[in-house]
């Protein structure tokens, strides 16, 4: 499995999208924190009240704006699911893969981790151009580097997480329908539609099910400890039930 | 001693009511090139998914060299299944370079001896999606064998390929066969190609193994090979025999059919004639695979 990794990896590094995706990441960010705004979807009031434009931001806020416009990263990163594993199947390179030794499972839990890192790797630019956009401007940290550093850890693994659970379910899309475009508007439509259901149905249980939302909820501390641990046990759930599930499926596939 | 590479028991496949497969079992011995002959739908791409597991399989068993296939024992194949497939925007160096770290393979001069055994130096830093149809099928050969693999299964390889492309691709898996001592699994509807590298056939009609022949004995059944018609038909088989070792059969008092069209005629009338045997003719008789195909085909529709 480990070759499978180093495979994409060396295959996306020669992809041209992949510098796009990083490019937009940089700028995206360099932009929130520059010109002070909040940018991205699905931004709640509770979130926002974090935030005070009228005052002069510090790192801190800058990386507090970056979190809060994050939930347009999902679909910049969309990308990332098309070059791991749509490429595979829209070039039927699949086929020297399933041959070159690999089991299925394998196969699933290397396409997820090349995602899962690619989003973390590029998530951790994304916070630390905040942090080097800020610098240049003159501002003040505003809490310790420590703290800081972490929150920027912190944050990118919790989006990283967040959206891979999203990308997850997306694979398992594009196996059951073979259509890579079905997969891709599966990752814009998801969390849509569940932020849309949640406030309109009033389904309090879809929230656990709102991951990005979430993942942004976790980052800025809105959501309290003693509720911590369903939302990412729940997450974790639907990952490991939509990997058993894709492998089911793909073993029983005609490919 | 032959060893079996590949063992295929009483394989079936059904899609839906459709019965793609019915009950096939076949063995590829060390060596071998083995031809899968058939029509459009017949079955043999079918086949050779279920061996490489690219469908999979609920009835019957393969076993590559000697256990069950799974994933581990498919790192001793080399597969093209239907098209030959690469990553369009990476160059033939690059695309050959992933199979490279896929399959564990450090030795970068060995991508530089893949590319020159398949022809595709000049094309080195070429992208995938600007190789011609026949460059692609090499590529696809050369991501084949790159692992270096015991068993090459190729789906319709010389599709496409221009009257050259065809000679050398034929060329090459010969080399590969004997170089590199590759057992090769081969289907095409080019019969007549099939017929230049195959060393065994097997003959798939509506998803059933209805015939397997070596090439040896089509050519008996083709009654191919060298016709000749002499005075004293004992003394020239006893001349045959002893100077050519050529299989023959002695067809009556005047003929004598000689199972292989590889003899040099002007050689065996000059050893025949220095043995005072005189030579009334030695003509070549050829049937083809296609004609073969047609009867055995048309025997099975008449049945």
């Amino acid at each position: 499995m480990l070759n499978q990794l180093r495979t994409d990896f060396y295959r996306l590094s020669h992809t041209l999208g992949i510098y796009l995706t990083l490019l937009f990441a940089i700028g995206y960010s360099a932009v929130i924190t520059s010109k002070n705004i909040v940018g991205g979807i699905m931004v709640t009031t509770d979130s926002m009240a974090k935030l005070d434009s009228s005052k002069l931001w510090t790192l801190k806020d800058g990386i507090n704006a970056s979190t809060l416009s994050s939930s347009l990263l999902v679909y910049a990163f969309i990308g990332i699911f098309v070059m791991t594993v749509g490429y595979e199947f829209s070039q039927k390179t699949y086929k020297n893969t399933l041959v070159s030794g690999i089991t299925r499972t394998q196969f699933i839990i290397s396409k997820y981790l090349v995602m899962l890192i690619n989003i973390f790797v590029l998530s951790l630019v994304y916070f630390f151009t905040s942090i080097v956009t800020g610098m240049l401007l003159s501002r003040s940290v505003g809490t310790s580097w420590s703290k800081l550093l972490a929150t920027v850890f912190k944050t990118s693994l919790v989006i990283a997480f967040f959206i891979s659970v999203i990308f997850g379910l997306a694979i398992l899309v594009l196996l059951l329908t073979s259509s890579i475009v079905t997969g891709s508007i599966f990752i814009v439509i998801c969390p849509i539609l569940v932020t849309t259901l949640h406030n309109i149905a009033n389904w309090s249980w879809l929230k656990y099910f709102d991951f990005f939302s979430v993942a942004m909820k976790i980052s800025l501390g809105l959501i309290p400890n003693n509720q911590l641990w369903n939302y990412i046990s729940i997450s974790l759930l639907v990952l490991l039930v939509t990997i058993v599930l894709s492998v089911v499926v793909i073993r029983n596939k005609e490919m | 001693m032959t060893k079996t590479i590949l063992s295929v028991n009483n394989i079936s496949k059904s899609f839906g009511r459709y019965k793609a497969i019915d009950n096939v079992s076949f063995n590829l011995q060390k060596g071998d090139i083995y031809g899968l002959i058939g029509s459009n739908g017949a079955g043999k791409t079918t086949i050779m998914r279920l061996i490489t597991q690219l469908s999979p399989l609920k009835v019957g068993e393969i076993k590559l060299f000697d256990q069950r296939i799974n994933q581990q024992a498919l790192k001793h194949v080399g597969a093209v299944i239907e098209t030959p497939a690469a990553f369009g925007k990476l160059t033939v160096q690059e695309n050959l370079k992933l199979v490279a770290i896929q399959r564990g393979i450090n030795d970068s001069k060995k991508i530089t001896e893949i590319i020159k055994f398949v022809g595709l130096t000049e094309k080195v830093h070429t992208e995938a999606k600007n190789l011609s149809l026949g460059q692609r099928q090499r590529l696809g050969l050369a991501i084949a064998i790159l692992p270096e693999p015991d068993l090459l299964i190729l789906d319709e390889p010389i599709n496409g390929l221009d009257p050259s492309g065809i000679i050398e691709f034929r060329k090459l898996l010969k080399k590969l066969n004997q170089e590199k001592q590759i057992t090769i699994l081969i289907s095409s509807h080019i019969l007549t190609e099939l017929y230049q590298v195959s060393t065994r056939f097997g003959f798939i009609y509506n998803g059933q193994l209805i015939k397997e022949i070596t090439k040896e004995e089509l050519d008996k059944a083709n009654q191919s090979g060298l016709v000749l018609t002499v005075d004293d038909v004992s003394k020239a088989a006893q001349v045959i025999d002893q100077k050519f070792m050529e299989k023959f059969t002695v067809v009556d008092d005047k003929n004598i059919l000689i199972h292989s069209l590889g003899i040099d005629p002007s050689k065996l009338n000059r050893e025949l004639v220095e043995n005072g045997i005189s030579v009334i003719s030695l003509t070549k008789e050829e049937k083809s695979l296609e004609d073969y195909y047609t009867n055995l085909i048309g025997g099975i529709k008449n049945a």
